[in-house]
């Protein structure tokens, strides 16, 4: 019979909750080029390729912009400021 | 800080753009490196945030506000290029039209200059009854000869290039835009009366004649009238004497040889009383001492002509100009041979000038000009000619 996974501590909990409101405060402040590109390629899973093609930008510049846009919340969420 | 130089490549195995091969690499080589393996799992933790982000509750109306924003860009990048086609088909339209305005313009001018120079004079002629009138050259220069009888002519303003002459019994007359009249007998003219406009006439023998509006020759019509500034009382004036009217007559002018003045010049052939007030004029009565002069050439004024010179020349003195040319038109009728006619002629050319009637100042002058070319007043005369 398998060990039931226990749950999460209550200190890990909150580590959880406040990265989410800091990383969803991150997502708001990102700019509107980043933020796109973010949506389509991190959230909601759209390859590169076809990110650049519905913003009618070349592949490598979708690239650089989440590139860019996951230094900006990966900083705001170890956190510094986005 | 990255102190890895493989750390880039978490990123891009993560996306899984590296190949089979490096990602296998990366990832032993992950195994060992601390840096990149935070920058693994600092990835994963982000894409894990991401995946807890909670979708937006408003995604239909958004996708389809997104989807209005792409119609309306598509629509305004259609209409942007549609309208520029089009500002460039107006322009095109504009100048193709300014063209064709232009080449109409020009190509109606062009031909009305040349219509213009090509056709002849137009001009309406009323003969009295049993008159007798031919055209002896058709054309721009046209000719019209007139055998006998009384004419009205009137001629259209001529353009470049366009003449109208007239041939009488013993002379010609041409127009230049005028309406006149003409009476003719066989051999000679009897009558041409001005009523607007100019025009040359020329007699054989004579020197040539220009007739302004109002002008009529010959002489002898107008000569009969007196401006009543100079009539003398009746009981001092002489009998009336026909010699100086006949001398400008052209049967006078044949029968008597040479006269003592043959130019019939313009302002002997202007009416000597204000138009239209023959009339109320009394008739002109030579005086012995004015028909002694006329017989014998100039002299000193008479006492008379002195007199009614000193009168006119009060009157000029005055200012009143519209007064004083008439009355010197009368003087200069009265003693045609006067010692004053030099001062009769100028002054006549500098009433006319004061008045503003430039035409015939200029006819004036140079009238003085012809007799006396080197007379006292010559300077001032040719700038009234110009």
């Amino acid at each position: 019979m398998p060990i039931p996974e226990s749950p999460p501590s209550p200190a890990a909990e909150l580590d959880r909750d406040r990265d989410l409101q800091r990383f969803q405060v991150a997502f708001t402040q990102l700019s509107n080029k980043k933020r796109e590109v973010f949506t389509l390629v991190a959230l909601e899973g759209v390859s590169r390729e076809d990110a650049a093609r519905v913003l009618g930008i070349p592949v490598t510049t979708v690239r650089t912009r989440l590139h860019h846009a996951r230094l900006a919340l990966r900083a705001s969420i170890d956190g510094g400021e986005p | 800080m990255q102190l890895c130089p493989r750390a880039w490549q978490a990123e891009a195995a993560f996306d899984g753009s590296l190949s089979r091969a490096d990602s296998a690499s990366f990832g032993r080589h992950a195994a060992t490196c601390s840096v990149c393996s935070a920058e693994r799992d600092s990835l994963l933790r982000l894409q894990s945030l991401a995946d807890r982000m909670p979708p937006p509750r408003d995604e239909p109306l958004r996708r389809r506000a997104l989807h209005n924003e792409l119609l309306r860009r598509a629509t305004e990048h259609a209409f942007n290029r549609r309208s520029s086609l089009f500002s460039r088909a107006r322009v095109g339209v504009l100048a193709a039209i300014c063209v064709l305005a232009a080449a109409l313009f020009f190509g109606r001018h062009l031909r009305q200059v040349t219509v213009s120079e090509r056709a002849q004079p137009s001009f309406q002629v009323h003969p009295t009854p049993g008159s007798r009138w031919r055209v002896v050259e058709p054309g721009r220069s046209l000719r019209l000869a007139v055998e006998a009888g009384k004419f009205s002519f009137a001629v259209d303003k001529l353009t470049h290039g366009q003449r109208f002459a007239l041939s009488l019994p013993d002379g010609e007359l041409e127009v230049r835009g005028t309406h006149f009249t003409v009476e003719a007998s066989a051999q000679h003219t009897l009558r041409v009366s001005v009523v607007d406009g100019l025009v040359a006439l020329r007699l054989s023998g004579r020197p040539e004649l220009l007739l302004a509006a109002g002008d009529s020759w010959p002489r002898a019509v107008v000569s009969e009238s007196r401006h009543p500034l100079l009539d003398a009382p009746a009981n001092s004036v002489a009998p009336t004497s026909n010699r100086v009217n006949d001398a400008t007559t052209p049967s006078a002018t044949q029968a008597g040889g040479a006269p003592a003045n043959p130019r019939v010049a313009p302002s002997r052939l202007v009416a000597t009383a204000p138009r239209g007030s023959e009339a109320a004029l009394a008739p002109f009565r030579a005086t012995p001492a004015a028909e002694a002069t006329g017989a014998s050439g100039r002299s000193a004024p008479s006492t008379s002509a002195a007199e009614d010179f000193a009168r006119v020349m009060r009157t000029f003195s005055l200012g009143d100009y519209g007064s004083a040319e008439p009355m010197l038109a009368a003087f200069e009728a009265r003693y045609p041979h006067s010692a004053h006619r030099e001062d009769v002629l100028f002054l006549r050319a500098l009433a006319r000038s004061r008045r503003g009637d430039a035409r015939g100042a200029r006819l004036f002058a140079r009238q003085y000009l012809e007799e006396y070319p080197s007379g006292f007043r010559a300077a001032e005369a040719q700038r009234l000619a110009r």
